[in-house]
């Protein structure tokens, strides 16, 4: 069955009724619902706020007494307000972002190798030196003046990289229209300057 | 050189550290303490961690008192607008805490804080305590990193040292780890005699092993190695690592 997720809290109500059949796993739910992995724990989050949701020991999900009973009445979930709480979501560049920031210093390698998921595909190490670029350009990184010695014949190096700006949690994200990093730690624009 | 993470021993020993976090024979006990010589892959492994998990990580610092230390916590939990009184912060950061671990529970994950460089602090009873007020609130596993000391400052704390029964101790690697994180990371096949000979000179320390792929990388790229991979005899009378005491190159012995 596929979840329409664009309809106001229509993911937690059909995990309402889904689990009506009995602890399921994520990996079933994602299935089911045809929803992606951050939808499901949205949409499970969503449901314990509201004291419908357990974990049970093995980590699968379950109703408890009072989901049950909103389940077989047919309750619709609506999203209500968002909280105050700010979680980083779980994106490739919002762990690579976290590898830098414990790092400190650090190399396009290092971070691929820290933040790296078998499920991301694509190109790791693309996405993660474009992303380093953006943030050299706007002044979070610094780029080392000395080189790492490469291994193959033609190789000019390998970079290193410091964190200079280390502004928070969260990672700065690229806005293309204004060519800018947008800090969600501070809330500013940076401008990226071009190198 | 690959940019795989390769699972050696102590990453093994430090993940099941954390699993008998999560089947806490005692509900308090959520204390885990990393510790070993640097170079042995502590920060690979829980840079990984954090990066994987959206665990809060934070580095000890040498003036660290309680203020500072929760004003850094709150600063990693995005909440940036200041907040009077003690107790007010605190409840903030429980709540926080609270939300994150939740979230990751939903999500399959682990989620935990990480107190790097914690030798820096761990003989100062106000920031000890409270770590130790946070993980038993929460029951959250509290990861302290630390190098020599951090073992021997925990026994100054009976109430701390009771809650923090899961250790991992990073030990040198063993041939098998110095055999996976070759095969894992080097992009040319090496021997076996070679391998051995990487492990010996580089004592088991994983930055010294990791220079050494480098090495072995750069010359196997350059010649047509054996059907078993680039030997000993390959390369002898060439630098594969330097000697982390004396700062001197270490030559494959043999060659001219």
């Amino acid at each position: 069955m596929m979840v329409s997720t664009r309809q106001n809290g229509a993911a937690p109500t059909a995990l309402l009724r889904a689990l009506l059949e009995g602890p399921m796993s994520r990996e079933t739910v994602k299935a089911r619902l045809g929803l992606d992995w951050r939808q499901t724990t949205n949409a499970a989050r969503s449901l314990d706020k509201r004291g419908y949701l357990q974990l049970t020991a093995e980590g699968k999900y379950r109703l408890s007494d009072a989901g049950l009973v909103a389940a077989k009445a047919g309750e619709a979930v609506r999203s209500g307000p968002k909280g105050v709480v700010k979680i980083a979501p779980d994106t490739f560049r919002q762990r690579a972002w976290r590898a830098m920031r414990a790092r400190g210093n650090f190399s396009i390698g290092d971070v691929v190798m820290d933040a790296g998921r078998d499920e991301d595909g694509g190109q790791p190490r693309d996405n993660a030196a474009r992303y380093i670029k953006r943030l050299v350009q706007a002044g979070y990184v610094t780029e080392a003046a000395r080189r790492q010695p490469g291994t193959a014949p033609s190789s000019n190096g390998y970079k290193r990289f410091t964190l200079r700006r280390n502004t928070g949690p969260m990672a700065p994200v690229f806005r293309s229209e204004v060519s800018a990093m947008h800090d969600p730690n501070t809330g500013e624009d940076v401008p990226c300057q071009s190198l | 050189m690959r940019d795989t993470f390769v699972e050696t021993s102590n990453v093994r020993k430090f993940h099941e550290a954390l699993k008998k976090v999560d089947e806490r024979g005692a509900i308090e006990a959520c204390l885990v303490v990393v510790d070993g010589k640097p170079g042995l892959g502590k920060t690979t492994t829980l840079s990984r961690w954090v990066a994987q998990t959206g665990s809060i990580y934070l580095r000890a610092q040498v003036g660290w008192d309680y203020s500072w230390f929760m004003q850094e916590l709150l600063a990693e939990l995005s909440v940036t607008q200041p907040i009077r009184g003690k107790r007010e912060r605190f409840a903030r950061i429980i709540h926080e805490l609270g939300e994150r671990a939740e979230a990751s529970a939903y999500n399959g994950k682990t989620f935990g804080l990480v107190v790097d460089e914690c030798d820096l602090v761990s003989n100062r009873g106000e920031i000890m305590e409270a770590i130790r007020g946070l993980t038993d609130i929460k029951y959250m596993p509290t990861i302290l990193v630390g190098m020599g000391r951090l073992r021997e400052n925990l026994r100054k704390f009976p109430q701390i040292e009771s809650r923090g029964p899961n250790k991992a101790e990073f030990l040198p690697a063993t041939l098998e780890d110095a055999d996976a994180l070759i095969k894992g990371r080097c992009e040319v096949p090496v021997a076996p005699d070679l391998v051995e000979f990487v492990w010996r000179l580089s004592k088991g320390f994983n930055r010294e092993i990791l220079e050494a792929i480098a090495s072995i990388e750069r010359f196997g790229r350059r010649m047509e190695p054996g059907p078993q991979g680039v030997s000993r005899e390959d390369m002898a009378g060439q630098i594969i690592m330097s000697d982390r005491t004396s700062g001197k190159s270490i030559l494959v012995p043999g060659g001219a």
